[in-house]
Formats: C-alpha cells, structure tokens, sequence
C-alpha cells in the first residue's frame, strides 16, 4: 500500500463511527456548484461501504449529484444517534454505483422504507454515490452520554440458554409459544414480541401469537416483502430499524409528496407497529433446513434499542423455535392414532344465548355476530367443527380427521393445519367467545360451546 | 410554496443546516439554531450560527459569501432550502439571543415529541454560543423528500 492509500481519518476510523450509519437520524450534506454556490440539503441515510468510503443513497437529491459532479468535494454531518455525538466529514466522490453489491445494499434499505408505506413500485434508489472520507473530526463529543453494552452480551447469551432449556422441555406447539415469548419477556427483557407463520401460499405471513402489545392481534397478516417483518421473510436475513418514528415520518413524508405529484394512488399503510410508542423494530427469520417457517418481531418503545448482540440472540432463539415448530408439525401429520368415536354432545339448554356463526365459503371468512373473527384455514376449520357438531353432536375431534377434509384445501405438502388451529383456538380465547377449542390429547381437541348456534353460509 | 409562506416557515419550529464554502469553492455544513425573517420582499434573513462552527462563520466573513440554509420540520420533514448573498456577520443582541433560545426550545420540544430523546442530551448537543448572520435570499427550493425535492418554489420561478 502506498502512502497515497493511508486514509486520513485523524485518528478516528469509520469503524468508530458505527451508529451514525445505523441509527437513521438524517444525515446533512454541503456541496458546492461550479460557480462556489453552496447547497445543504438532509440526507436519509450515509452507509459505510468500507473502512474509508462511505456510499450515499440517491433518490431525490439530483442538485447534490451534479454538484459532486462539478466539484467533488463534500461535507457531512452525522449525528449518534444514542450519545448525541457530532461529526464531520471530508468527503471526496468517486464513482456512482447503478448496479453491483454496494447498490443493493442501499436498494434494499430504499426497498424497506418503501415497503413501510407500499410505494416498492414507484420509490426506488437511483443510484448510490460513493465517496472516499478524506478527514474526520468530532465536533462535538457528548459519548460519556452513551451506555457501556459490554456486560449485556454475556447476560443475553446466558438468558438464551435458559429460555431454549424450558423451550426443550415443552410439547405441544400452543405450550411452546407461550414459552418462547413469555421467556423472551422474563429472560432477556423483550417485554414485546411476536411470532408470525409463514402461511400456505408462502406470499405472507400471519400472527400466531404475541405479547406485550395492547391485543395479540392473532391472524393479522403482513405480506412478504412489507414492512419490517415482510422484509426479513423476503430476504430471509434480520432487519431491525432503530429511529421507527423518523423511518415512519419519513415514509409517509415521502408518499405524501408523490401522492401530490399524482405518482400514485392513495392507498392502505402496511400494518404500522401495533406497540404505540415504538421506535425500535427488529425481525429475525425462523429457519430450518434453508426454509422459512416464520419470523420472530420485537418491538421496543427505545431508540435504537437493538444492536448486533440483540441480533444474534434472536436468531438463535428463533432457530431454535423453527426448528421445534417443524418438529411438531411433522409429528402432528404423521400422528397415526385413529380418531376416537366422536362423543355426542349434551345439547345446550334452551335458555343459552344464540350466536350467529356467518361464513364465506370463498375465502374461509367466519364472523361470529357480525363481527370478523378470522380467515382462511383456520376459518374453514371452524366452520367444518360447527358442521360436524351440527349434524352429529361431535364434541371430540382428530386433527386427523380434519386433514382428510377436502373443504379445508390443505395443500397436500406442508399444511399448517396444526399452526392454524392453534390460531384459531388463541383467537377464539382472544375474542372471549362462547366458542372455544381445547386440547383433548395428542391431535385431538374439544368444542366448548356456552351457547346454542345459527349458522348462515354464503358462497 | 409563496414567498410570504416561506419566510413564515423559516421561523416556525424545526431543525437548520447552512452551507457555506471557502475562498477556494470547498463546501462545509453547519448547523443554524433559529431563523428570523427581517423583511418579505426581499427575503431577508437573520440566522443564528454557533461560534464554535469557527469554518462556517470564517466562511460567512469572505467577501461576497453566499449560504445555503435548509430548514425542516421535526414533525412533518417538509424541508425548504433557500440561498443567497450575506450582508453581515455580527455579535448577537439581547433581542437574538431571546429568539434563538425560542428557536431552540421549540426545536427540542419536537424531537422529543418524534423520537422522545431525552431533552437534556438534545440540550447539551444544541446549546453553543452564537453569533449572526444576515442573508439576502434570492433563491428557494423545495426539498421535503419525495419526487419534488429540489424543485424552486414560486420565489425562484
């Protein structure tokens, strides 16, 4: 390396600099154009591309690309997002990336904001401008501000292991998610998570359970692709967001202007954070064997309260989670125990209170009355229990049985069945309904009814 | 946005950034603490400048300087970048001080409310002593984010 390649960074590196390329406070950036016209303007996000380069995402800022063009130099402002530090940065542009990894690192960021606000088709990244840092100084030093992390990783790490030691020692997936996110909360202090499952046709993703948040919120689905969650689905990686409000405003500042400009069509927000004060969102794929079972999302009121150590521990955990949810599900399907002979029911006295189970055989949508209760599989489910009662009285039954039911439209690889029956139970518990599933045994359960039905199918 | 709304704007609560550069065209940013508007029509205004940003205001002092301020909401990003000459650089009065120190609480008051930020970090980060600086604008531009950042707002037009 020649002396030219040293960078002069004034002792303190990139490296140094880590949160200010992570925490998502705007960055601030000074051109000047030919004439010596100085041009400010706030930057979403500056990315570190190596120890001496920085990239900057263009989407909007076409002034500062000419400028760079004209006269390479730049100043940055960056600010800690956790110590409130300050500082500045010398920076001389090299080259504009249109393809190529440096790219697509900051697509995938554009890509992720746009995903907040369901704009991927119209807001893109235009291309990543990269420059080399010529000097750094700190302006303004408040790091004795910043909280020392070094104990915390040992903590976590120790807590992991605790909480995967009760996760092994339940059966049954409903026992194990309560587990895993009670333990979550008690163990490593993620006072709010939830566990979503990859649905059937793999194009989304639904809640199976939660915790911490205001109401659970089991069935709600989040596309692939969408959102904090939909992202680390799509891309099978963690994605974590630490300033969520300012991402938030951001986004929505963002599809605000194009709404003006009549770039698109006002439309619906993806599902925003169901914790009202959060700000720090992180998402870690569950995975087995190279699949996708589901995503594991914590939430945080705190800004960037989440950094590589919270990262890692979740993927450990959620790993773990995958991995006993497939076992499960491959032990449900391969359950071999004949169904027992169905029980007939008392039939409920007179005096109970109706209730009016209305379904939409198109898309499996059951209300109880009037109001939604869930979709889909678990809808179906449902409504196959309420028929077979119905006709019969059954108040016993076997998964299995329900998986020979050709109504369901299980596939016939991977059906999930077990996963949205648990769904299914949660949401009815949820709901406080007179209708309710539990467990009777292995693959089987039972239909509590406080209640006398009236059932209506539409097409 | 008209040239009335700007200079309204320029004074409502939010987070400044000024660009300057030197004798030899190499651009800095720095961070401005509160704008007044001292007259419509012309634009002309009054920025609040750190003094411990020594490049910035040794850049505002060259002859014929001109400056990029940018100044955006906390709450909604709407941003508006306006340019010009500078007329002078000068000791802050009582007056300026009174004004900055409302600037500066009503732009902590917001990032608190985004992102609650503890107020006394945002405190220690913002309070510097200032001086001033007096701009004549002749240039406006819209850069809240979005297919229209960088747009001249009618003034330019």
């Amino acid at each position: 390396m020649s002396a030219d390649d040293e960078p002069h960074v004034d002792e303190l590196t990139l490296r140094d600099l880590a949160r200010c390329f992570d925490g998502r406070v705007p960055a601030v950036i000074a051109t000047a154009a030919a004439d010596g016209t100085p041009n400010v303007t706030y930057l979403s996000a500056v990315h570190m591309v190596d120890d001496r380069r920085v990239a900057l995402s263009n989407q909007f800022m076409s002034k500062t690309s000419r400028n760079l063009a004209e006269r390479p130099l730049a100043t940055l402002l960056l600010l800690d997002p956790v110590s409130w530090s300050e500082y500045r940065l010398v920076v001389r542009y090299e080259r504009t990336d249109r393809r190529g990894p440096v790219f697509e690192r900051l697509r995938d960021d554009v890509d992720h904001v746009a995903s907040l606000i369901g704009m991927r088709d119209v807001f893109r990244l235009r291309s990543a401008d990269v420059c080399r840092v010529e000097s750094i100084d700190l302006v303004l030093d408040l790091d004795d501000t910043a909280p020392d992390g070094s104990r915390r990783r040992d903590i976590l790490l120790g807590a992991a292991g605790e909480l995967i030691g009760r996760m092994s020692r339940v059966s049954g997936l409903e026992h194990l998610v309560d587990v895993a996110l009670g333990g979550l909360d008690e163990l490593l202090g993620y006072r709010h998570s939830s566990l979503m499952l990859v649905d059937e046709t793999r194009t989304s993703l639904f809640t199976l359970a939660s915790r911490g948040f205001p109401y659970e919120g089991v069935g709600s689905e989040v596309a692939i692709g969408d959102g904090v969650a939909g992202t680390a689905a799509e891309t099978c990686a963690p994605v974590r967001t630490g300033q969520f409000r300012h991402l938030m405003r951001y986004a929505r500042s963002v599809r605000t202007s194009f709404e003006a400009a009549k770039l698109t069509e006002s439309g619906r927000d993806t599902p925003v954070p169901e914790l009202i004060d959060a700000q720090s969102r992180i998402a870690v794929p569950a995975m087995v064997r190279g699949e996708l079972v589901g995503v594991l999302v914590v939430d945080s009121p705190l800004p960037v309260a989440f950094d590589d150590d919270d990262e890692q521990v979740l993927t450990i955990v959620a790993a773990y989670l995958a991995q006993m949810i497939e076992t499960d599900r491959s032990a449900a399907v391969d359950e071999s125990t004949p169904p027992t002979p169905p029980p007939t029911a008392v039939p409920p006295a007179d005096d109970q209170p109706t209730v009016a189970v209305r379904y939409f055989a198109e898309d499996g949508t059951a209300f109880l009355d009037g109001e939604y209760l869930i979709r889909g599989v678990a809808g179906r489910v449902l409504w196959s229990i309420v028929q077979r009662h119905l006709n019969s009285g059954q108040v016993e039954f076997a998964t299995k049985e329900l998986r020979l039911d050709k109504s369901l439209e299980l596939p016939g690889f991977r059906d999930n069945l077990d996963t949205r029956l648990v769904m299914l139970m949660r949401r009815l518990d949820e709901r406080n309904a007179p209708i309710r599933l539990e467990r009777s045994g292995r693959g089987r359960f039972r239909l509590l009814l406080n209640c006398q039905l009236a059932v209506e199918e539409h097409a | 946005m008209e040239i009335e709304r700007i200079g309204a704007f320029l004074e409502s609560a939010g987070a400044a950034v000024i660009g300057t550069t030197d004798d030899n065209g190499v651009p800095h940013a720095g961070r401005v603490w509160g704008i007044v508007t001292l007259a419509e029509s012309p634009l002309r205004i009054r920025c609040f400048v750190g003094t411990n940003d020594g490049i910035t205001v040794a850049n505002l002092r060259c002859p014929g300087a001109r400056a990029a301020i940018t100044h955006a909401s906390v709450l909604s990003l709407q941003t508006v970048q306006v340019k010009g000459r500078v007329v002078s650089v000068e000791p802050p009065t009582d007056k300026d001080e009174a004004r900055c120190r409302d600037a500066r609480d009503r732009m902590i008051d917001d990032i608190h409310l985004s992102d609650r930020t503890p107020v006394e970090l945002i405190e220690r980060w913002s309070n510097h002593p200032i001086t001033t600086v007096v701009v004549d604008i002749d240039e406006s531009f819209d850069q809240t984010p979005g297919p229209s950042a960088g747009a001249p707002t009618q003034m330019t037009r």
